[in-house]
């Protein structure tokens, strides 16, 4: 009965309308690549100061959840994700855009959010004690089998040519290790310049291997950049909503994914999507259609991805360790606002917790209709805009979204470098995504196995420590399961024909079966 | 014999020799520190040599079924559109992007901004059109820097402009 006590504090009218500008802000700010979700956050703490605690947190949490939702347009509209937790993202939203149904990708992708958001956002409120405690049994092998877990991706995204794929992601694991090493400090592959000495930004890295070969490819010929004709805007709800209900396993499966990576500190939005992309595919019926427009991997990546924020909240609240970076920057303005964080905030300052959990409620329902609005007008431009103006445009904020990254202009050139690079082996034949996932997963799985081997290496018991513990050999069962997928469905298929073929013989059938 | 898939081949090679590069440079680091380097390097080296391998040997294999259609490949479809406009976008961006401490970030972004937007307009373009191009551009380019600027408080770099 409390909680809707709660719920009518925080529905007061100035709430709902900081809650709805924040979305906005944080969907605006999201849909920029270079401008994370993190930045939105810091740099709208102080503002926030200003304003009473739950006030103050129900806008932090909108802005926050709408920059993770923002980012999803700009990986549909030009195939460069505006967050890193959008990478995947492209893999379905682009295509889709290409073929002229743009507004439909951005649409399912609001609804996703919106359900994957409450998803997290209720876990939050009625289950986050007992499931801290996952976060605490993480510990270095998980993180690095979950490295690996979201690797395995690789041979969904490398249709055709597996080898190019596998060796796109070694590339990628090689560029996430330039720069002072995490564990040793040794300096790695900087070629003596210091420029390289922090290392290759990932938010850099993916505006240079997404962005640039578009460019470059966009400039070159007179095609408008999405297919207008026949193209359908408008919002095509009902269209969107038939699709999302139709695939609703997938969207709840992908929104408690989104959830429990959400709860691990330092895996975040990018890893979440990853998995529950790789989760979506490997169970669905048709999964040779992810990738190249298939709405499922967008429901299953947006969905997670805004899921993680709610779940990041838990070892937060709880635990005072946040499990996102924008996490983190909300517990200072958390431990600002004189809040004490721990297990006892729950009972202890229950008003605001509850409040502030009702407040991020309430800007994720706001999502859809300001997403909705925001969507259409995005897409409306995109399609719209003159190509000579386009590209300059998109030219402009890769510069300006890189430089923004640590105000630093080494990371701009960083990534027309990469850009390049990228582009040229395209044209080879090697994609840029799995380059992607190995510059992303690259430092949790080297951070993971290093740490581990430490470990198991003071215990004398190195494999135990890598293949004994229940939540690795879960992860390691999933991660064989994507990798070898696609040739045990072939012999399970193979095995079903042989028998409806027998059957066919023995009944002299109707010939249905195929 | 005409080799199969000749610039995924080609990049290939190149990567062989990055990995053994990379692998030789490792001899300054600890030995934690390089454990993680030389094993993705030795797992590149290998996928590589698998590439090169299978394609060589379909390569062979048409060599032998010459009569045969090609199996597509895929990568070498020549991409369309003009290669002098991607080279020129890529100069140009580079180009920008050293300006910007040089003459600092508006007037460089500016400079940069048009530039980028003659080798993208293919065909003439009537007066009245290029006035609105340039005012949607300018339009973007201020609101940007000031969101940027003034807004989220960014250092901008300045040069001898701003």
């Amino acid at each position: 009965m409390d909680k809707l006590g709660y719920l009518a504090e925080a529905l007061t009218p100035i709430n709902m309308m900081l809650a709805a500008v924040g979305v906005l802000a944080g969907i605006v700010i999201g849909a920029l690549p270079g401008l994370s979700a993190t930045m939105a956050v810091a740099v709208l703490v102080p503002f926030t100061f200003t304003m009473d605690p739950a006030s103050g947190l129900i806008v932090l949490g909108a802005i926050y959840t709408g920059a993770i939702y923002g980012g999803s347009y700009s990986a549909i509209l030009v195939n460069t994700p505006g967050t890193p937790s959008a990478i995947a993202t492209t893999f379905d939203g682009f295509p889709m855009a290409k073929r002229g149904d743009g507004a439909l990708a951005v649409t399912l992708s609001t609804i996703a959010s919106v359900t994957g958001g409450l998803v997290g956002a209720l876990f939050l409120m009625f289950l986050a004690p007992p499931l801290a405690r996952i976060a605490l049994a993480f510990g270095p092998p998980e993180y690095f089998w979950l490295a690996v877990f979201g690797l395995t991706l690789i041979s969904a995204l490398s249709v055709g040519n597996l080898m190019k794929g596998l060796i796109g992601a070694c590339f990628g694991l090689i560029l996430s290790m330039v720069g002072v090493a995490v564990i040793g400090a040794d300096v790695r592959f900087t070629m003596g310049s210091h420029v390289l000495l922090g290392g290759i930004d990932i938010v850099a890295g993916l505006i240079g291997l997404y962005c640039i070969p578009v460019l470059i490819d966009l400039i070159a010929t007179k095609d408008p950049h999405l297919r207008v004709e026949g193209a359908q805007t408008g919002f095509r709800l009902k269209e969107a909503f038939r699709l999302v209900m139709g695939d609703k396993v997938n969207l709840l499966r992908s929104s408690v994914i989104g959830t429990l990576v959400g709860i691990l500190p330092g895996a975040g939005g990018s890893v979440a999507s990853l998995v529950s992309y790789s989760e979506a595919r490997r169970s669905s019926k048709t999964p040779e259609r992810f990738g190249t427009g298939h709405p499922g991997g967008i429901i299953a990546t947006e969905s997670a991805n805004n899921a993680t924020v709610g779940g990041g909240f838990i070892p937060t609240l709880v635990l005072g360790i946040p499990g996102t970076p924008p996490d983190a920057v909300i517990l200072g303005a958390l431990l600002v606002q004189g809040i004490k964080i721990g297990p006892a905030l729950f009972t202890a300052q229950s008003q605001i917790v509850y409040t502030f959990i009702f407040g991020l409620i309430i800007g994720t329902i706001l999502m859809l209709p300001i997403g909705l609005m925001v969507g259409r007008y995005a897409y409306q431009s995109i399609i719209s805009i003159p190509k000579a103006a386009l590209v300059p445009t998109i030219a402009f904020l890769t510069v300006i979204g890189s430089f923004a990254i640590h105000n630093n202009l080494n990371d701009t050139a960083v990534m027309i470098g990469l850009g390049v690079v990228g582009w040229v082996l395209n044209r080879a034949g090697y994609a840029p995504s799995p380059i992607v996932l190995g510059l992303v997963l690259g430092q949790i799985a080297e951070q993971g196995f290093v740490q581990s081997y430490l470990i198991g290496n003071a215990q004398q018991n190195v494999l135990g420590m890598f293949f004994g513990r229940p939540i690795s050999l879960v992860i390691i069962v999933f991660s064989a399961l994507t990798l070898f997928y696609p040739l045990i469905a072939k012999a399970i298929g193979a095995a079903r024909a042989r028998r409806s073929q027998t059957d066919i013989m023995v009944e002299s059938g109707d010939g249905r079966s195929r | 014999m005409k080799l199969h898939d000749p610039s995924g081949t080609l990049v290939a090679v190149g990567f062989v020799a990055f990995g053994a590069l990379l692998i030789s440079s490792t001899g300054t680091m600890s030995p934690l520190g390089s454990v993680f380097p030389i094993t993705i390097s030795v797992a590149m080296i290998v996928f590589s040599l698998i590439l090169i391998a299978r394609n060589l040997f379909i390569g062979m294999r048409q060599a032998q079924a010459a009569d045969m259609p090609e199996a597509g490949a895929g990568a070498e479809a020549e991409t369309p559109g003009s290669m002098a406009r991607r080279i020129a976008f890529l100069i140009l961006i580079a180009a920008w992007v050293a300006l910007i401490p040089v003459l600092g970030f508006f007037v460089a972004s500016v400079l940069g901004f048009f530039s980028i937007m003659a080798v993208a307009t293919h065909e003439r373009l009537p007066a009245k059109e290029i006035v609105v191009l340039l005012v949607i551009g300018l339009a973007i380019l201020t609101g940007f820097y000031l969101l940027m600027a003034d807004v989220l408080l960014i250092p901008m770099p300045r040069g001898l402009f701003f």
